[in-house]
């Protein structure tokens, strides 16, 4: 396993794109910081400390896509190349291969956050001083959860990526699986964070903001409804994400658990498919 | 004789195709064992699983004494490199960073024997150029430098000279001989171009639909494919008499035909024949070759 990780992290220092995604992150931190200092000077520094942690981890959204698109190029240029055919011919088992690979997904994505946070922190310094540490600092369960979300991607990636040698129809086949991923989670959180009844906001004659209950919600989901949509929520590695980022909402301890549930599963499962998989 | 490869009954089925089909081949320790086939006849096939590429169906075989279901496969293929169909190379790097890139693989403490590798495969001045910018022969021999990586002492070659210039065959030619004159290396070759398998090999394996047709060795083979004059005549064994006293090699080969390797004085031997009351029916040079007689063992097939 040493040998692999360290013959891969050789041509990963070389991957165009595994530096172009870098490039991407850091300079997506560094636009996301400057939105966020836009809406510092127009709302307050309240808002920094309190509400912007959803800006600074935005990420996780787009890095599916990011993983994906690594891994088909990644693993798809062993594959397209032959070269995991050298790897075998001298004595490399296939569990040892695959596991190799996922780690090397899951270490790229964890560089292309820390490449994210640093533009965050680099462009956020100068801008906003030591309160951006703060406004950027995330509970460690919520960091947890939202690793293993990162993991449940780079293993689900890579069991594409490893099984299909065609990297062309690899890449659109994770693409949409990554899309898909994305927009489920995020509709199913939509969903689900509905309040139950629909908030009325008034203005008192000394000028003060008052939020008033109004009518019942009809998209608030009640009864096996919302059970399910709970579910589907944490089942779901972007809706889990939602749920993470969202400080208002209390974290679910399910999460990490079904993540690595879920990490383990795929895993397994890409062995089993790869150790009888036929390469030519 | 101490074998490097020996397989037992190995079959290998594709969903509708049986790819090799109870197929028996043994390779000799220092040889280089010409495997001779028409395409998809399994050749390729039985190298995939030989490498560990594919699994068989039914069947096995032993790599170094070691069978193919044991843990320590893994360990017998440590000492064997190979270069199935296209060489197994990254495009975008160039003949030093792969060879770096499977020393890493192979977990080697330093990268002091890339220079050497490189001499040995003539691409020792390839310096920055990309592998995707290398000829077929160029790419063909850093493959060959990649399987030879961690000194292997069994190499199997597919096709190596498919879609080589006269050249590039040649130059390919030279370093599987130099590799197994000077390293000792055995060699596994297949090939459906028998005029240049027939420059190496000095051990032959005949493949068809799947299963190993002849085995045998150069030696062998030569003896096979000799000069000689085939003869029908109404008596061979007045034949037989006659030749025998002008103290000729020959072969009987029915009551009517044998082959007879000398060169020989056709009127004396006719007119001897007539003393014998033996009618010469028919004479006919023949001069076996590699490739006639794989056609005789297999049939005329029309890509061999």
């Amino acid at each position: 396993m040493r040998k692999l990780l360290s013959a891969n992290f050789a041509r990963l220092w070389q991957s165009k794109i595994f530096w172009l995604l870098e490039c991407l992150c850091f300079a997506f931190g560094a636009f996301v910081y400057i939105l966020v200092a836009i809406n510092t000077r127009n709302i307050g520094q309240g808002w920094l400390e309190y509400e912007a942690h959803g800006y600074f981890y935005i990420l996780i959204f787009p890095l599916a896509v990011m993983i994906s698109l690594f891994t088909c190029f990644f693993i798809g240029v062993d594959h397209s190349d032959g070269c995991i055919r050298n790897k075998l011919i001298v004595g490399h088992s296939r569990k040892t291969i695959y596991l190799s690979f996922f780690f090397t997904v899951l270490a790229v994505s964890l560089l292309l956050v820390l490449a994210y946070l640093l533009a965050v922190i680099l462009v956020g310094m100068p801008l906003s001083g030591p309160d951006v540490l703060r406004a950027v600092e995330l509970q460690p369960w919520r960091l947890l959860g939202c690793f293993l979300i990162i993991g449940e991607c780079a293993a689900l990636f890579t069991l594409l990526s490893i099984m299909d040698t065609n990297v062309a129809r690899n890449v659109v086949v994770s693409l949409a699986v990554a899309v898909v991923l994305i927009l489920s989670g995020m509709y199913v959180y939509h969903k689900l964070s509905q309040p139950e009844f629909i908030p009325i906001v008034s203005r008192t004659s000394d000028g003060y903001i008052l939020l008033e209950n109004g009518d019942p919600n009809p998209n608030y989901l009640t009864g096996m409804t919302r059970i399910l949509y709970e579910w589907l929520t944490i089942l779901l590695p972007y809706g889990a994400a939602a749920l993470s980022l969202d400080k208002r909402a209390s974290f679910d301890y399910r999460i990490p658990l079904i993540s690595i549930v879920t990490i383990l599963l795929l895993t397994f499962c890409g062995i089993r498919l790869f150790k009888n998989k036929d390469i030519k | 004789m101490e074998y490097i490869l020996q397989t037992n009954s190995l079959t290998k089925k594709y969903k509708n195709f049986q790819a090799l089909n109870g197929l028996t081949m043994h390779v000799p320790k220092g040889a280089i064992y010409g495997f001779v086939g028409k395409n998809g006849a399994g050749k390729t096939t039985l190298i995939r699983l030989i490498c560990g590429l594919q699994e068989p169906t039914s069947g096995e075989f032993t790599l170094y004494g070691i069978q193919n279901n044991s843990r320590d496969i893994v360990k017998s293929r440590r000492r064997m490199g190979a270069v199935v169909e296209t060489p197994s190379i990254y495009l975008d790097m160039t003949a030093e960073e792969n060879l770096k890139q499977q020393y890493l693989i192979l977990g080697l403490p330093s990268y002091d024997g890339i220079p050497e590798l490189l001499k040995l495969v003539g691409l020792e001045n390839t310096g920055k150029k990309k592998a995707k910018n290398f000829s077929l022969g160029m790419k063909q021999r850093l493959g060959i430098a990649i399987a030879l990586t961690g000194d292997p002492d069994f190499l199997v070659l597919d096709e190596p000279v498919n879609g080589l210039d006269p050249q590039g065959i040649v130059e390919i030619r030279e370093l599987i001989l130099k590799l197994n004159r000077e390293r000792q290396i055995t060699i596994l070759i297949s090939s459906h171009i028998l005029d240049e398998l027939s420059r190496l090999a000095t051990h032959y394996g005949i493949i068809d639909q799947g299963r190993m047709v002849k085995e045998l060795s150069a030696e062998e083979l030569e003896a096979v494919c000799r000069k000689c004059v085939r003869m029908e005549v109404t008596d061979t064994k007045a034949l037989a008499r006659v030749l025998d006293t002008m103290n000729v090699e020959y072969k009987i080969l029915s009551a009517t035909t044998a082959d007879v390797f000398a060169k020989i004085n056709v009127t004396q031997l006719t007119i001897a024949l007539a003393k014998e009351n033996c009618e010469v029916l028919s004479m006919q040079e023949r001069d076996e070759s590699l490739e006639s007689y794989y056609i005789s063992l297999v049939g005329g097939g029309s890509h061999a």
